[in-house]
């Protein structure tokens, strides 16, 4: 399966709405490179995209000049990820916690969004925000489904 | 957006011909959706078999074109794909909407 295992992909591009499809689909592309199974590149695509939503609607408000730099390196237990934006730190500098939105409540009251932070913080591991100078910088890991890691490991011992 | 709306019994069945509801098409997705239900139609299925890929954003479309279409009109949703279920199931919204596996499915009295 793996083709590649040890790929790295570094992505530039300037931080409007209309490039985070275009951002998505170069990432998604060099993972099936990497020979992710299909359940974790979908894992992959939406932490991403709820990332790079984040960082140009807030980090960037209204510029639409903004930087934007995805790294990524395969690790042994899973996909290690970079992203880097000159936009705005994080309120209070700090990662929002990603408190999920209540459900149990009734229809004119349910949740319209909210959830992002929490389904980035939920599918990934080792998630850390650093302010470098004018960047924000998140890098976390995005570990390797079961069924990806018995792959991998039968490659290695094979 | 490309949705396409057609009645089968009481039932009305909006299917998705996109590949994706992300945040660059959520507003579009709500204003279509309007104009596909304005006519009428107290159940409607959303026919997700085409999305293979849905964010917060368009998440929180479906949910607003619901709370739009009020206490007496209902939303089920049918054929989610792997991707969009696992966007349901990780947000609880499993637990809001009705969802069938498939349109057969849905169109079961």
């Amino acid at each position: 399966m793996s083709q590649n295992p040890n790929m790295t992909l570094s992505l530039h591009f300037t931080g409007s709405p209309e490039n985070v499809r275009p951002a998505l689909q170069q990432v998604c592309a060099a993972l099936r490179q990497v020979g992710l199974s299909e359940d974790d590149i979908g894992t992959a695509e939406l932490v991403l995209a709820e990332v790079l939503n984040n960082v140009i609607e807030h980090a960037f408000a209204d510029r639409t000049d903004g930087q934007v730099n995805i790294d990524f390196k395969t690790l042994p237990e899973g996909q290690f990820f970079s992203v880097r934006d000159d936009g705005l730190p994080m309120p209070d500098g700090k990662l929002p916690a990603g408190i999920p939105p209540e459900v149990d409540c009734f229809l004119e009251n349910l949740p319209e969004g909210g959830w992002g932070w929490s389904l980035v913080h939920r599918l990934t591991q080792d998630i850390c925000y650093q302010r470098a100078g004018q960047n924000n910088v998140l890098t976390f890991l995005l570990p390797f489904s079961a069924q990806q890691t018995t792959q991998r490991c039968d490659l290695q011992n094979g | 957006m490309n949705l396409l709306s057609r009645p089968e019994g009481e039932k009305l069945i909006v299917t998705v011909n996109e590949a994706r509801i992300d945040s660059a098409v959520a507003i579009q997705f709500k204003d279509r959706m309007r104009e596909e239900t304005d006519g009428g139609g107290d159940h409607i299925i959303l026919d997700l078999a085409q999305v293979d890929f849905i964010d917060s954003s368009g998440l929180g479309a479906i949910v607003a074109v619901m709370k739009a279409l009020g206490r007496d009109r209902r939303l089920d949703l049918s054929g989610l794909t792997e991707n969009v279920d696992k966007v349901f199931r990780l947000t609880r919204m499993d637990s809001v909407f009705q969802i069938h596996p498939c349109l057969e499915d849905a169109l079961t009295p």
